[in-house]
């Protein structure tokens, strides 16, 4: 059976069957060839894995997203970035690290986090006389934060799928996306030195304070989400959905960006857009159900044990399988299939679950904008407005410099760890 | 046909429109919970198996507008990589392969439902078929996001065709 669902899991998502469609039909042909199982399976399995309070928080946080972006919040977080780190020389692309970091506090996804900062960046960047492949670059690559500083959707989809601790999983993401953060900055601050851009990048800077005063609405979301998780006032779920109400509140009351009559579309596009992560969800959790009963985890933890020495080595080869992988699969599914089988195994190896959750996301979060298929990239090019190859070769520094952090999150658990065992 | 078009166009659209109702009223039960909790100390609890009940019927609901406006997340590799006119027949196998997807969940469905009749939710009073009751329900409405999806591919094959003569 593990072998059939494997191959037929593989073909399907090669001939472009959609994604949870092509995890249902997989699990459908193990179920009718390789088990007793009555398709009764189905429907239940793919009900019982959406009916979960905890994984409400999905389209809650996506939806927040949404209303965050339309009212008004972004630019005020970009010019409170800006008067941060604005000043110095390539002060902008510096600006698009801290502001996707600020909104990534707000917001569960890369995708949004792109589309939210890159379309006022972007431009402001190519004004400033970067060249519109690097500026997109340096757009797609910071994006990445979206999905590893909390609140963040592939971490409560690991949590779900691996019943490990949304709150331990959110507190482990802070550490490891201030270091992405730095190395990107770092990693802007070199390049536009040595290439000679943005040295004019600070003209029109506000002063810290104004500008802090004018985001302040919009820099207390993550202080209530993240304050009210770890201060354990509300569970995630209840977390997002106050999110939804604050962001409403501020788009329409406070900022005024935004009007009811705005609220039907961005509902409609939020409610597709979390419908279709939450049909893999469904479809993934029929599929685990199946591969846990056939004892996947345990084939490839026996194979595993007997084929790597130590954590070190096999740390190793589940990075170099999850960046192959994390090229060519849509991350969530990606994490639905791969992170119950994989999950024990590490645990076997004495890899803290919680670490182990973090590496899965920085890793697949690094596929997220390396070609050929990475959503960041697609939403960085249709902001700049040009063909996702342009930005193929100014992608090797990004590239570099994330494996680079990628490893230091890997090899040094306390990166994760260190928060949430003080705050335990 | 036209009046097949229109009639799938407007299941498509009120779908949709529902979808995003659930997806309101689902965040708005989770804030009302939140809600008593704090200013009456005492939460509420059936807030929370209604807000899992919406959130499920609204899931089930949006799969016809996803398929309709190509939002099911496939993975695109293959396709691309093949002429023009050969594509259409990757297109067919999907939409076989989908409108497959969707005639399991409805006969399944139906017979889930019928078979978790007499199941109470617990905090509601209600049978548990009325949540498992989206299944069919939702992919039988998702049947003519398909056909128009799939008819927009093969007007495309078509124009495509004309272009290159």
């Amino acid at each position: 059976m593990n072998g059939a669902l494997a191959f037929s899991l593989i073909f399907f998502f090669a001939i472009t069957i959609p994604v949870a469609v092509s995890i249902a039909l997989a699990s459908v042909f193990g179920i009718v060839f390789f088990s007793n199982l009555p398709l009764l399976v189905v429907p239940q399995k793919m009900f019982t894995g959406l009916d979960s309070f905890p994984l409400m928080a999905v389209p809650f946080f996506i939806l927040a997203g949404n209303l965050m972006t339309k009212g008004g919040v972004s630019h005020r977080l970009v010019d409170f970035a800006k008067s941060i780190v604005g000043g110095t020389q390539g002060g902008l692309a510096s600006t698009c690290v801290v502001a996707c970091m600020v909104f990534a506090a707000i917001s569960g996804s890369s995708v949004a986090t792109t589309f939210a900062i890159g379309s006022i960046l972007i431009p402001a960047m190519i004004k400033h006389g970067y060249p519109v492949n690097m500026a997109a670059s340096i757009q797609a690559s910071s994006s990445e934060l979206g999905v590893i500083i909390p609140p963040s959707v592939p971490l409560i989809l690991f949590a779900v799928s691996t019943q490990t601790s949304i709150t331990q999983l959110f507190i482990a993401g802070i550490g490891p996306g201030l270091l992405v953060a730095t190395a990107l900055i770092i990693m802007v601050q070199i390049w536009c030195r040595v290439k000679g851009y943005g040295k004019e990048d600070g003209k029109d800077k506000q002063s810290i304070i104004s500008s802090f005063f004018k985001a302040f609405w919009a820099l207390m979301m993550p202080v209530i989400i993240l304050g009210g998780i770890y201060g354990g006032v509300f569970t995630p779920t209840e977390a997002a959905a106050v999110a939804v109400v604050y962001a409403l509140f501020l788009g329409l009351v406070v900022y005024k960006e935004m009007t009811l009559r705005d609220l039907p579309d961005l509902f409609k596009s939020a409610a597709i857009s979390s419908g279709a992560v939450m049909l893999i969800i469904a479809a993934a959790s029929l599929f685990s159900f199946l591969i846990s009963l056939s004892g996947m985890p345990n084939a490839v933890g026996a194979w595993a044990q007997g084929t790597f020495t130590n954590a070190w080595t096999f740390l190793l080869a589940i990075n170099a399988l999850l960046f192959f992988i994390g090229m060519f699969i849509e991350t969530s599914a990606a994490i639905l299939v791969l992170a119950p089988i994989l999950t024990p195994v590490a645990m076997a190896f004495g890899i803290d679950p919680v670490h182990f959750g973090i590496i899965i996301v920085v890793n697949l979060a690094l596929g997220m904008f390396t070609p050929p298929l990475g959503v960041n990239l697609f939403a960085a090019a249709q902001v700049a407005n040009i063909p996702v190859q342009n930005m193929f070769k100014t992608l090797v520094i990004p590239v570099l410099t994330m494996i680079t952090a990628l490893m230091i999150i890997t090899y040094v658990p306390q990166v994760s760890l260190f928060l949430r065992d003080v705050m335990q | 046909m036209n009046f097949l078009i229109k009639l799938s166009d407007a299941i498509v659209r009120i779908t949709h429109y529902l979808a995003a109702a659930m997806l309101a009223v689902a965040a708005l039960l989770v804030f009302y919970q939140v809600l008593t909790r704090f200013l009456l100390n005492d939460a509420a609890v059936w807030s929370e198996v209604l807000a899992r009940a919406v959130i499920v019927w609204g899931v089930f609901l949006i799969m016809g507008p996803a398929i309709r406006y190509s939002k099911m997340i496939p993975i695109d590799v293959l396709r691309s990589l093949l002429p023009k006119d050969k594509q259409i027949w990757i297109i067919r196998i999907v939409t076989a392969a989908i409108a497959l997807f969707l005639c399991i969940l409805i006969w399944y469905g139906y017979k889930m439902t019928l078979r978790v009749m007499s199941q109470q939710v617990a905090m509601l009073n209600v049978s548990v078929a009325w949540f498992y009751v989206s299944i069919p329900i939702g992919a039988l409405l998702a049947i003519p996001g398909l056909f128009l999806a799939h008819l927009d591919a093969e007007r495309g094959h078509l124009n495509t065709a004309e272009d290159a003569k």
